[in-house]
């Protein structure tokens, strides 16, 4: 969310921009475009988690803090160009993140009521997979070289992201303590629409071959339920930055 | 636990033995050494009697409060024969004897060879008794109050209304003693149900349905409903039958309804979970004895079927069988008053259940027994750790639920059963020279143990006894561990099984001093309160 308004801005710029090279303006060839990007999710990503449970007759919490770094996202695209500056394009986004947590527990002691265990710790090997599907209306300009697009629209954004389903630990008489052996991770999906907004720019290498680089924001709210009682909300989508190959058809 | 040789013998092998200056008087010699010279006599004197078959050692324990000190427990015998009441405990560090305190009994001269068996001894407190048995008699030297000794056969025996312990005199067959001596919290009131509060049970699933028996803690705590059949109670505390496991408490779906059951099951659970974390000590037997919980004992519906002895034992009161065993009575109905007071079920108490339990302690330790002064010790002891458990697991204040310093006041209507702070206020001894020297109650056993109670008291809170208007600085209730902890060790590590409340004295204010010094609040504290109750 943070970079919303460095997208908006470089947008702006991208839109501001053409209207000098609009004069020596002429259309790239063909009406169809395919891109192919790769490039990576900056910046890191975190969220929390709250999760109740019933054991030993009692109540218990994990509140787990998750933090996923940035990581490579992959764009596959088509446009087609409606009028001479207006188009419509589809895109299919896959990235991942890696990361790390840590958690704190309260658990419920098995002798008596209301004498809950602490028990806290840090787990790595986190992964979250972001599958994005973008419709954005695009404007285009540029000239036969350099082209530039603005596009905004919805986004159906679905992901899986492993959270911590339980807290493991040993326990002895007289249970006073515990000793946390391990916090399972469960893979858990869902999907959201949100949007998207962005920019790109293209410089024409041959007659149907453009090399691109594109700057994308999307978002969408992802609720996820680790267990049938717990949802854990998580802000999908964000900043990407790729680049790559275009054909025109 | 692993086997130990005798922690005295690297002293005592350089010890010249005294074991041939023992007294030929008849009455019992009380020890009580702790200064280096007598220690170092007694290292000899113990010596030679082991070597000559007179004192045997029957336990070592390590010190759970202080880990360079273990306590060796001598029984006394006689031509291999056991001597009730004599028994020595010598605190030992290293290779040295810090302290001995105990009984010895001297100049007995009977035939050691019984002429009766076992078997016919049997069938003779059967006779005596009216119950059928299945329990063996053990073979002892018992001293006479009237002087002498006599080698009986002993029994305890659950009877109607008691529990008497017989003893048949071994070569004539005549009844020698038949002596109650049922250890019991006392009780005489008036009750109104269930306290309503939540307990976490742990049980175990049985198939469809779930049964009394914890299996998260060590031992094994089981508690059985005996569905108020008087007669199979009878026989299961004679050892005629065995509980089963369809005897144990059972619930269908978890969720525990029988308010005597549960507070039977979760608070004998909280009484070994006091002694674990407060003493290190796991369970009565210091090896995780197997405790039994008695519940329904008799039907509160036939109430008035039965008689004042009946009632006394099996509904107002609460009794510690033996081995692990713990019976809990029904209390009264509704509208009942006993001596103007109505019990709920004696289970509801937790400092009941930590008092009956505690006599569990004392049988596999001191052996305190159960009548004169150390019955009254017995009794102050069980007192003790009961409101130490409920001090450890309850808030204080007043009201149900509450840690205080009254005895049973969760069970009873109005008041309560006895008063640690105010003995009086039930009738009983806060000063040694007002102490009941009656024969009823196994010589007061259940009034006496006031003036160790209220020792307790004023050792922890401080005050003034109200007799000898002496007053006791205590260590404050944020120390209140320091006095349970002296006085756990003190009775289950140093007291001999005959102490008279100068023996405790002594033993206490050692015990205070080992384990927090000489002048040591906790020392000052309990010489003070011995003095305001009278026991100089």
């Amino acid at each position: 969310m943070n970079a919303l308004p460095a997208v908006l801005a470089l947008a702006a710029l991208t839109l501001a921009a053409p209207a000098r090279a609009e004069a020596q303006a002429a259309d790239p060839p063909g009406r169809v475009r395919l891109w192919l990007h790769g490039g990576f999710v900056p910046g890191a990503s975190d969220f929390t988690g709250t999760q109740t449970f019933t054991e030993f007759a009692e109540q218990g919490r994990i509140d787990t803090q998750y933090h996923q770094d940035a990581g490579p996202v992959f764009e596959i695209g088509v446009g087609f160009r409606l009028r001479r500056r207006l188009g419509l394009a589809a895109a299919g986004s896959f990235g991942r993140r890696d990361g790390t947590g840590s958690f704190t527990a309260t658990l419920p002691h098995p002798l008596y009521f209301g004498a809950f265990r602490p028990a806290s710790g840090d787990f790595r090997g986190t992964s979250q997979r972001e599958k994005a599907l973008h419709l954005d209306l695009a404007l285009l300009g540029g000239s036969s070289r350099l082209q530039w697009s603005a596009f905004a629209g919805p986004s159906l954004i679905a992901v899986r992201a492993e959270l911590v389903q339980r807290v493991d630990y040993t326990q002895a008489y007289p249970f006073d303590t515990v000793t946390v052996t391990g916090t399972p991770l469960a893979a858990t999906s869902d999907h959201a629409f949100g949007f998207n907004v962005g920019a790109g720019l293209d410089w024409q290498v041959a007659r149907h071959v453009a090399i691109g680089t594109q700057v994308r924001f999307s978002h969408a709210t992802v609720s996820l339920e680790p267990t049938a009682e717990d949802r854990v909300e998580i802000d999908a989508g964000g900043l990407q930055l790729t680049g790559g190959l275009r054909l025109d058809f | 636990m692993p086997r130990r040789s005798s922690p005295t013998l690297p002293a005592l092998a350089a010890l010249v033995s005294l074991a041939g200056a023992a007294s030929d008087a008849a009455e019992p010699r009380r020890i009580a050494a702790a200064a280096t010279a007598d220690t170092h006599a007694w290292a000899a004197r113990i010596e030679g009697l082991v070597r000559d078959g007179a004192l045997a050692l029957r336990t070592v324990r390590d010190d759970t409060l202080r880990p360079d000190r273990q306590h060796a427990r001598y029984a006394q015998l006689y031509k291999g024969v056991p001597v009730v009441g004599g028994d020595l405990v010598a605190q030992v560090s290293g290779a040295d004897i810090v302290s001995v305190f105990g009984t010895l009994y001297d100049g007995i001269d009977i035939d050691p060879v019984p002429e009766l068996s076992a078997d016919r001894a049997l069938e003779i407190i059967s006779r005596a008794s009216g119950q059928p048995l299945g329990n063996r008699p053990d073979l002892v030297v018992l001293p006479r109050p009237t002087g002498g000794f006599a080698l009986v056969y002993t029994l305890p025996v659950f009877t109607g209304g008691d529990r008497i312990v017989y003893s048949i005199d071994a070569h004539s067959g005549a009844v020698v003693e038949a002596r109650s001596e049922i250890q019991t919290q006392s009780a005489v009131g008036h009750g109104h149900g269930v306290l309503g509060d939540d307990k976490k049970m742990s049980v175990r699933a049985a198939g469809s349905q779930f049964v009394g028996d914890d299996v998260l803690r060590p031992p094994l705590l089981e508690t059985f409903d005996l569905k108020g059949d008087f007669s199979r109670t009878l026989l299961f505390l004679n050892g005629v039958i065995r509980t089963t496991d369809s005897d144990l408490i059972t619930d269908a779906d978890n969720d525990w309804s029988d308010g005597p059951a549960v507070d039977a099951h979760t608070y004998a659970g909280y009484v070994y979970d006091y002694f674990f974390k407060r003493f290190g000590r796991r369970g009565l037997d210091g090896n995780d004895l197997r405790v039994r919980s008695v519940v329904h004992p008799v039907s509160l519906a036939d109430y008035s079927r039965y008689g004042p002895d009946v009632v006394g034992l099996f509904f107002v009161n609460a009794f510690y069988a033996g081995n692990g065993t713990m019976v809990f009575g029904e209390g009264l109905p509704a509208g009942v008053f006993l001596d103007g007071q109505n019990f709920k079920p004696f289970s509801a108490a937790l400092d009941v259940v930590g008092h009956e339990l505690t006599h569990g302690v004392t049988q596999f330790t001191s052996r305190l027994r159960g009548t004169g002064e150390a019955g009254a010790l017995n009794e102050s002891f069980s007192d003790m750790m009961g409101t130490g458990v409920e001090f450890f697991f309850q808030a204080a204040g007043n009201g149900p639920l509450k840690a205080d310093y009254q005895l049973a006041e969760d069970i009873t209507t109005p008041g309560a059963v006895r008063s640690m702070d105010n003995p009086a206020l039930y009738g009983h001894a806060d000063h040694y020279s007002t102490r009941y020297q009656g024969p009823q109650d196994g010589g007061g056993i259940h009034r006496n143990c006031a003036i160790s109670n209220q020792v307790y008291y004023l050792a922890i809170e401080g005050g003034t006894n109200r007799t000898s208007r002496l007053s006791v600085q205590g260590v404050g209730a944020a120390n209140r561990e320091q006095i349970e902890k002296v006085m756990y060790r003190a009775f289950t590590s140093m007291m001999p099984s005959d102490a008279n409340f100068a023996t405790a004295r002594v033993v206490t204010i050692q015990s205070a001093r080992d384990l927090y010094g000489t002048g040591s609040p906790a020392e000052r504290a309990l010489i003070q309160a011995w003095t305001a109750v009278g026991v100089p």
